[in-house]
């Protein structure tokens, strides 16, 4: 009999496992069951028919394999599973790598591609999945159902010439490597490595295999900033060297559960390593983003959300064709982009179609230029298979302008004249903009109050408004309205309770009880999630 | 080959304060609560909320479905 499930992680994508288990719980005080005229003990459930639990699904292949990466053979110093606060709806479920197998191989026959249906998903420990013992039995029978690239995350740990190959065999294959850093001594020292070499030396061995591959790196001040950076010059320098398709810095960050004790300056930390990201990308050839992305931009850039190129890959179609770091795109096959988000989504589209070559209009220190593409003209490290945008990074995914028509929906719905909007203080500044110069709010009658939330939650120095939870926009009401007058309708982006389509935060506590525990209407804005 | 069996606990004692102590208004109110978190009711096209119930036997008071945080569990008198 293979192990119970942990309830928490259904409960966040299929909540109805929950309802199961409480409305059983409830009639199980008030009734026992019984069999053959005897009372029968229950002390849990099944799921019958599993194709009745179908959902719909992108059906990312990443939604089976995730579900390897029960285990880490790294220790890393600012890992961030060790600041999870112990109610997050995160499973602690340890099971033989058999029985993980065993549901993997069951995820895989209701696995559905083409009808995009899969096995409702979960929220489970995101360790190193490379090194599961089934790894690449699951990637190949995997790819007997998909075609769609991998993308995988990975320590590095394993990335030996020979799983190497093995890889190369199940192409489309993108990585994610988290590197840290490129000194065999500092990479043992971050991450506890004990054998760093493997992971340093495999970046010549993925471009020999035509695998493509981001460099990951969390600047970390273990011992000072400026050592730090200096590291952080040399690993980029190395990536850029073995012709990485993207470096990507993770800001650092930590939970009150990972140190109750301030650890570093947050806003010291995160403006000198983007400060100097934005000097190396003037020397490096790779693409550099900082996420989260919108911290660079509100530091540096006075008008937001454009489409601004602040990187190109190499020998893609816009790097070929001559596009620079700094244009600002104005037009793409004669259509105009003003947004950073229409910018994407046209770039994305022509990606996707079989269109041989595109007309990209840019502005280049004042001057117009037009340049042609040839979307066939292009080698490693870019392919069209694991690349969206024809090869041009932007300063994040921005925002789109929609949300601000369906603001207005629901604004108009309630026919609210107050209205307190909770954003996050990353995308504040943005939202700000947009909404200004947006007619659609114009009623001089109408007055949206724009506040940030803490994360009480989580602690520490983090303050994403994507991992904001219902007590914690409860409790920032609650004292809002102790200051001010009632609104007659507070929206909230529904980036924080996006991870299934339930509205569940990252407790499993649904959106709807903020409304319940404050009293006034409360509604979520449908806009996605920024990972960038 | 068989599927993989997906199985859950069951918790029946684990269980907090009740907001009623009558169990078989506790169990409507649990039921209910539990189902208005993945449900709206909607009456023709419109959604409706809801925060109460009443039995049919007893239409003089009203039920909670939802503890208020500054309320103390147990019985709560009638709205």
């Amino acid at each position: 009999m293979n192990s119970f499930q942990d309830i928490r992680n259904a409960a966040l994508y299929e909540p109805r496992i929950e309802f199961i288990k409480k409305q059983l719980e409830s009639l199980l005080r008030v009734v026992d069951l019984e069999k053959g005229g005897e009372v029968v003990q229950v002390d849990g459930f099944r799921l019958k028919e599993l194709k009745h639990w179908l959902v719909s699904s992108r059906c990312d292949p990443a939604e089976v394999f995730e579900y390897a990466s029960t285990r880490c053979d790294c220790d890393c110093l600012f890992c961030y599973n060790k600041g999870n606060p112990p109610s997050v709806a995160l499973g602690n479920l340890r099971r033989p790598p058999k029985e993980e197998l065993e549901e993997m191989k069951t995820r895989l026959d209701y696995f559905f591609p083409k009808a995009k249906q899969g096995l409702f998903s979960s929220l489970g420990e995101i360790y190193e999945a490379a090194m599961h013992p089934h790894f690449l039995e699951v990637l190949r029978l995997l790819r007997e159902k998909t075609e769609k690239p991998f993308r995988i995350t990975t320590n590095g740990k394993t990335l030996t010439e020979e799983t190497i190959s093995h890889l190369a065999e199940l192409k489309p294959i993108y990585l994610y490597l988290s590197l840290n850093s490129a000194s065999a001594e500092r990479r043992r020292r971050l991450m506890r490595d004990r054998n760093p070499g493997i992971a340093i030396d495999s970046l010549p061995l993925l471009k020999e295999a035509g695998i493509p591959y981001a460099v990951v790196i969390v600047p970390w001040p273990v011992d000072s900033l400026s050592q730090m950076l200096d590291d952080l010059t040399d690993t980029i320098a190395y990536a850029d060297k073995h012709d990485c398709h993207l470096v990507e810095i993770n800001l650092p960050g930590y939970s009150q559960y990972f140190s109750s004790k301030k650890l570093f300056d947050l806003d010291e930390v995160w403006g000198e390593t983007v400060s100097h990201i934005r000097k190396l990308r003037a020397k490096t050839t790779s693409p550099i983003v900082a996420m989260p992305t919108m911290y660079e931009e509100n530091l540096y850039e006075e008008r937001k959300n454009l489409p601004q190129i602040i990187g190109l890959v190499k020998n893609s179609p816009a790097q070929r064709a001559g596009l620079n770091k700094g244009d600002l795109i104005l037009e793409i096959n004669g259509i105009s982009v003003p947004t950073r988000p229409q910018a994407r989504d046209l770039l994305f589209m022509l990606q996707q179609s079989d269109n041989r070559q595109a007309t990209i209009a840019v502005d280049r220190e004042g001057k117009a230029l037009e340049l042609k593409l040839d979307l066939n003209d292009f080698c490693y490290p870019y392919s069209r298979e694991t690349d969206n945008h024809l090869g041009i990074i932007f300063m994040g995914t921005g925002l789109r302008l929609s949300y601000l028509e369906g603001l207005k929906e629901i604004v108009d719905a309630h026919k609210a004249r107050h209205v307190l909007f909770l954003s996050s203080t990353l995308m504040k500044p943005t939202f700000k903009q947009c909404l200004t110069q947006s007619h659609l709010f114009d009623d001089p009658r109408l007055r949206i109050d724009i506040q940030v939330p803490r994360n009480n939650f989580f602690g520490g120095n983090v303050f994403m408004g994507d991992l904001l939870l219902v007590q914690d926009f409860i409790d920032f009401i609650k004292e809002y309205l102790e200051k001010n007058a009632k609104p007659d309708l507070i929206v909230i982006p529904s980036s924080p309770f996006n991870l299934g389509e339930w509205g569940r935060d990252l407790t499993g506590r649904v959106y709807l009880e903020i409304e319940r525990g404050v009293g006034i209407p409360v509604e979520l804005l449908q806009c996605a999630t920024i990972y960038d | 080959m068989a599927d993989y069996v997906f199985r859950y606990r069951l918790e029946v004692e684990d269980k907090g304060e009740p907001i009623y102590h009558d169990p078989l208004v506790e169990m409507i109110r649990e039921q209910m609560e539990n189902l208005l978190n993945i449900v709206i009711p909607v009456e023709g096209q419109r959604e409706v909320k809801i925060d109460g119930f009443k039995l049919l036997r007893d239409r003089e008071r009203i039920y909670n479905i939802f503890a208020k945080e500054e309320e103390n569990p147990g019985d709560l008198f009638p709205i």
